[in-house]
C-alpha cells in the first residue's frame, strides 16, 4: 500500500517536472525571438531604403557629371543607369515581405501559449474539476479532507495533460518551422547582402564623385589668383568638410555588418532549435539574439546618417 | 576573385584618384583623371547591375520557397488553435458535469 502511495507520488513529481520544463523552453523562446523578429524588421526596413534609393543614387551621378561635363541631360540616359528595373524591384520586395512574414510567424507560435489562454483556462479548469470532484463525495457522504487529498492531484494533472499537449506542439512548430526556414533564409540574405553592398559602394562612389568636384571646384578658384573670391573658396572649403565627414559615416554604414549579423542570427537560432535546450543552449541563444539586436540598431543609425540612404 | 572584390578595388581606385586632384594637378592631368573616374564609374555600375541581373532567377525560386514554409506554420498555427479550443471545451465539459452532479445532488437531498 505504501508503496503503491510512493509509486503516485514520484509519477504525480514527474508528470509536474515535465510540465514544467516543457513551459520553460517555451517560455525562453519568446524574448529572444521576440528580438530577432525586431532586428530583422530593421534589415529590412533598411534594406528596402536602400534598394529604393539605389536607383535615385545612380540619377544624381549622372545628372552630376552631365553638369561638369556641359553635357545634356538625356532622360533616356538616366534610365539606363538606373540599377533595379520596375520588376526588379518588385522582386526584391516580396522577398523581404516574406522574410517579414517569417519572423512575425515564429513570434506567433512562441506566443501562442499567451497566460491568458493556457495558464489561465487551466487553473480554471483544475478549479472546476477540483469542485466537481468535492460535489462528488458529499454526494457519496465522504469527509471533505478526504476528498481533498484525492481531488487536488486529478485536477492538477487534467489541466496539465491538456497545456502539456499545447506545449509540446508549440515547440514542435518552433523546431519545425526554423529547420524549414533555414536554407531560403541563408540564401535569401546571401543574395540581399551582395546587391545592397553593390548600392552602398555606388553610394560612396557619389561621395567620392561630389568630393572630386569639389576640389577641382577650389583647385579652380585658387588658380584665379588675385581675382579669386574669398567667399566662394570658403563655399567649397565647407562643402568639402562636410563631404569628408558624410565618407568617413559611410563606414560604419557597411551592409556586410547588418547580413553578417542577420546570417549569424539564422545559425544561432538553428542551433538552438536542434539543441537539448539546456541553460547553456538557452543562454548562448538569448545573447545571440540580443547581439543581433543591439549591432542592428547601431548600424541602422549610421545608415539614417547617409541621406539618402 | 568575387564581384564584391572588384567593386572594392574599383572604389580603392577612386579614392587615388581623388588623392591626386588634392594635389592640384594641371588641366591635362585633370582631364586624364576626369576619363579615368568615369571609366571606373560605369565599370562598377555595369557589374552592380550584372549582379542583379544574375540573382534574378534566385529570387522567385527562394521567395516560393519561404513562402511555403510561412504557409505551414500557418497551418501550424491553426493546429494549435485547435488544442487551444479542445482545452475550453474540455472546461465547459467539466461545467456541464458539474452542473449535472448539483442537480444530482439536489434531487438526492428532496
Amino acid at each position: 500500500m505504501r508503496q503503491k502511495r510512493r509509486n503516485h507520488r514520484f509519477i504525480l513529481l514527474l508528470l509536474v517536472f515535465i510540465v514544467a520544463f516543457t513551459a520553460c523552453t517555451t517560455v525562453s523562446y519568446k524574448v529572444p525571438i521576440g528580438n530577432y523578429k525586431e532586428a530583422n524588421t530593421l534589415v529590412i526596413e533598411n534594406t528596402r531604403t536602400i534598394i529604393k534609393q539605389a536607383n535615385q543614387v545612380e540619377r544624381e551621378i549622372y545628372v552630376d557629371k552631365q553638369v561638369r561635363q556641359h553635357k545634356p541631360i538625356d532622360i533616356k540616359g538616366i534610365h539606363t543607369v538606373e540599377l533595379f528595373s520596375q520588376d526588379q524591384l518588385a522582386a526584391r520586395m516580396k522577398a523581404l515581405d516574406t522574410i517579414d512574414a517569417y519572423g512575425t510567424l515564429l513570434l506567433k507560435i512562441v506566443n501562442a501559449d499567451a497566460p491568458q489562454s493556457i495558464a489561465e483556462t487551466s487553473g480554471t479548469v483544475s478549479k472546476d474539476v477540483t469542485n466537481l470532484l468535492g460535489m462528488m463525495a458529499k454526494l457519496q457522504g465522504r469527509e471533505d479532507t478526504d476528498f481533498k487529498s484525492a481531488a487536488d492531484p486529478v485536477a492538477k494533472l487534467v489541466s496539465q495533460v491538456v497545456g502539456l499537449a499545447m506545449k509540446e506542439e508549440i515547440r514542435e512548430a518552433l523546431n519545425k518551422a526554423v529547420e524549414a526556414g533555414y536554407e531560403p533564409m541563408k540564401k535569401l540574405i546571401a543574395l540581399l547582402s551582395e546587391e545592397v553592398y553593390g548600392a552602398y559602394k555606388r553610394k560612396r562612389a557619389q561621395l567620392l564623385q561630389k568630393q572630386r568636384y569639389l576640389l577641382d571646384g577650389y583647385d579652380a578658384e585658387l588658380k584665379k589668383g588675385t581675382s579669386l573670391r574669398e567667399e566662394t573658396l570658403k563655399r567649397y572649403a565647407e562643402q568639402l568638410k562636410v563631404e569628408l565627414n558624410k565618407w568617413e559615416a559611410s563606414a560604419e554604414a557597411n551592409p556586410d555588418f547588418m547580413f553578417d549579423a542577420m546570417e549569424r542570427a539564422q545559425v544561432a537560432l538553428l542551433a538552438y532549435a536542434r539543441s537539448d535546450k539546456s541553460q547553456k543552449d538557452t543562454d548562448d541563444f538569448s545573447y545571440a539574439m540580443a547581439d543581433y539586436l543591439a549591432r542592428m540598431k547601431q548600424v541602422a543609425a549610421s545608415i539614417k546618417n547617409l541621406s539618402p540612404f | 576573385m568575387t564581384k564584391k572584390e572588384l567593386l572594392d578595388i574599383i572604389e580603392s581606385l577612386l579614392e587615388a584618384i581623388n588623392s591626386l586632384y588634392a594635389k592640384g594637378p594641371t588641366e591635362e592631368e585633370k582631364k586624364e583623371m576626369d576619363d579615368l573616374a568615369e571609366g571606373l564609374d560605369q565599370a562598377q555600375n555595369k557589374l552592380v547591375k550584372l549582379m542583379i541581373r544574375e540573382n534574378d532567377a534566385e529570387y522567385v525560386g527562394l521567395t516560393e520557397k519561404l513562402a511555403a514554409v510561412n504557409s505551414q506554420i500557418k497551418d501550424d498555427l491553426t493546429a494549435l488553435e485547435g488544442l487551444r479550443k479542445l482545452l475550453d471545451e474540455v472546461k465547459q465539459g467539466v461545467e456541464l458535469i458539474t452542473a449535472i452532479v448539483k442537480l444530482v445532488g439536489v434531487a438526492a437531498a428532496a
